[in-house]
């Protein structure tokens, strides 16, 4: 894998279909993403995006689509400052472990010191914590610790 | 900060003093600090 790199590791009590639905659906990724609707047909080469209320915020297409595994698509946020960067790649590995479910994230390719890598490494695991909480207990985080880059700045 | 460290963020939805409890009080841990391989 290529440096730098982000891996992000938690356990999940639900399935992997559940996990794999949370990742894909845009009604759902809306409800724990802090607002953000995912839209894609999830073949391997297809697009996809990211939209809050209809602003898109991160794009690319879809490298890997083995359900309910490997996810992995390119990560092109929709800034202007990042737009600087190489695009980065995000893959979501879904292990089964008895009756909880392993999630790693791993988000690679990232320009050394870029903004991408700082605004991920504060991202990931507001994201990850929602997504835990939603599938578990039925409830997403609130929204008040969404992504937010000036904090994520102030932090690092 | 030496090398290697690890460092692991998350967002529980809780107060300070029930995750400072979770932390430190041993009947509260042995229910949730598991370390199996």
């Amino acid at each position: 894998m290529s440096k730098p790199e982000f891996v992000y590791t938690t356990y999940i009590e639900t399935t992997p279909e559940k996990l794999w639905h949370a990742l894909t659906d845009g009604d759902f990724t809306e409800r724990y993403w802090f607002g953000h609707r995912v839209t894609s047909d999830w073949k391997v080469g297809s697009p996809y995006r990211f939209a809050r209320q209809g602003s898109p915020s991160v794009e690319g297409k879809v490298l890997e689509s083995d359900p309910p595994k490997r996810l992995a698509y390119t990560w092109d946020p929709c800034s202007a400052d990042a737009n600087k960067e190489r695009v980065s790649r995000v893959t979501f590995d879904i292990e089964p472990r008895g009756t909880v479910v392993k999630l790693t994230v791993t988000h690679d390719n990232l320009d050394e010191r870029g903004k991408t890598l700082r605004d991920i490494s504060g991202g990931w695991p507001m994201v990850i914590a929602s997504l835990k909480s939603i599938l578990e207990t039925g409830r997403p985080l609130p929204e008040n610790l969404a992504p937010n880059c000036e904090k994520a700045d102030a932090q690092t | 900060m030496p090398k290697p460290e690890f460092i692991y963020i998350s967002y529980i939805e809780t107060t300070p003093e029930e995750l400072w409890e979770a932390l430190t009080n041993s009947e509260f841990t042995m229910r949730y600090w598991v370390f199996r391989a």
